[in-house]
């Protein structure tokens, strides 16, 4: 009776476990990630960041462009500070890099990220599966620190981007779409430079 | 007794000049364009929905926030396959994507949003420097995996990008990259891959 009985909590537990591992596999039946191997940094040089063209105001008559634009603003953007080159690095390995010149001795930076971090295997309240966590915007270094533009006019910084994300570091692992990139004038809080390029 | 030379109208004509000068370079002053801006490099990180309403209490690992989304690729796409993917923009215009461990075959479009600054545009107002609004482009090229899955070297030009705006890939142009993405072409155009590391 009693080895009846062990038989059957071992067996409704057996289909239990059973059920658990096919829900938890049903929560991964989700698109597979990069391999993480070979998949390596963002590596790219900044422009200078302008403001937005939402309500164009010009007629342009230039062949070859969209007819409408905005007269070049910087209001909600950075005009203070002068850049020759800058160049920003996400690293596979964790670390972010700023490397600019140009700059003048005492300007004061900061690198922002808008982060959406996915990762798989995580403990939830409904068991453990592969977890979106919100967008995350970070500060490189964080408030109050920045980097200082040297006395050439340059800036070459790194940092840990566990060191940015704490008091959640652990977003620093997954899959990291980088939504967004900016170098920040931290004395005014304005966008200085974005990824991008200068053709010409 | 009037003193010859400086007069208080001149002092005061002048002053008003300098002012008006310094208020004109100041409506012109705009922060002028880098030297060198050579490259955008970037690997793609799986695209995933945004999570805007968690719905999960998450207890482990450390370190992470206290809730979440499940994953879920609603309005991204979940059908393609990708071990991983680069793209290059050139300052010359060149464009490069490199990638592997995609299906066989499998169609990719290249997505694109991007703010151009540009100098010297001829406008109603006389030429002057302008910033266009932000335009999303869709590469025209499909780009088609290997039966291995690879993609080589797959070169587009930035201009054939912009389409009836392909002027804004010659002359000088401060390009931002606002986005960019890969999209399956396979199933209808959603998107796949962003920017981003995979740890």
């Amino acid at each position: 009776m009693r080895t009846q009985t062990a038989r059957r909590v071992v067996t409704v537990a057996g289909a239990t476990l059973l059920g658990l591992t096919v829900s938890v596999q049903v929560g991964f039946a989700q698109v597979s990630l990069p391999d993480a191997r070979r998949t390596k940094n963002i590596d790219s040089s900044a422009v200078r960041a302008y403001d937005q063209c939402t309500a164009p105001t010009l007629v342009v008559t230039d062949l070859g462009m969209p007819p409408a634009a905005c007269p070049v603003s910087n209001v909600v953007t950075d005009d203070t500070l002068s850049m020759i080159k800058c160049k920003i690095w996400v690293k596979k390995n964790g670390k972010l890099r700023l490397l600019g010149r140009g700059f003048t001795v005492g300007d004061a930076l900061r690198l922002r990220l808008t982060l959406r971090v996915t990762q798989p295997n995580v403990t939830t309240n409904m068991g453990i599966q592969a977890v979106t966590f919100s967008d995350v915007t970070v500060d490189c270094p964080k408030d109050p620190d920045a980097w200082i533009v040297k006395l050439n006019g340059s800036v070459s910084e790194f940092i840990e981007v566990g060191a940015c994300l704490a008091p959640d570091s652990g977003l620093q692992l997954g899959n990291i779409e980088v939504l967004d990139a900016q170098v920040l004038n931290v004395l005014n809080g304005k966008v200085v430079a974005a990824p991008g390029v200068l053709v010409q | 007794m009037k003193r010859p030379g400086i007069t208080r109208g001149g002092i005061v004509g002048g002053m008003t000049f300098l002012l008006l000068m310094g208020l004109a370079a100041g409506a012109r002053a705009q922060a002028p364009f880098p030297s060198f801006a050579r490259g955008y490099i970037a690997y793609m990180g799986r695209a995933m929905d945004e999570c805007t309403v968690p719905t999960l209490t998450v207890s482990a690992p450390a370190n992470l926030p206290s809730d979440g989304c499940p994953q879920t690729n609603v309005t991204t796409d979940d059908q393609a396959s990708m071990g991983f993917a680069r793209v290059y923009l050139r300052q010359t215009g060149k464009i490069i994507v490199v990638g592997g461990g995609f299906l066989n075959p499998q169609n990719v479009k290249l997505e694109m949003t991007l703010r151009v600054t540009r100098q010297a545009v001829n406008t109603n107002m006389g030429p002057q420097t302008v910033t266009f609004p932000d335009l999303t482009v869709q590469c025209p090229t499909i780009i088609t995996s290997q039966p291995d899955g690879s993609v080589y070297n797959q070169t587009l030009t930035l201009a054939s990008c912009l389409g009836l705006n392909s002027g804004l890939a010659s002359g000088v142009s401060n390009i931002q990259v606002v986005g960019v993405a890969l999209l399956n072409a396979d199933n209808g155009d959603e998107v796949f891959g962003r920017p981003g590391i995979v740890r």
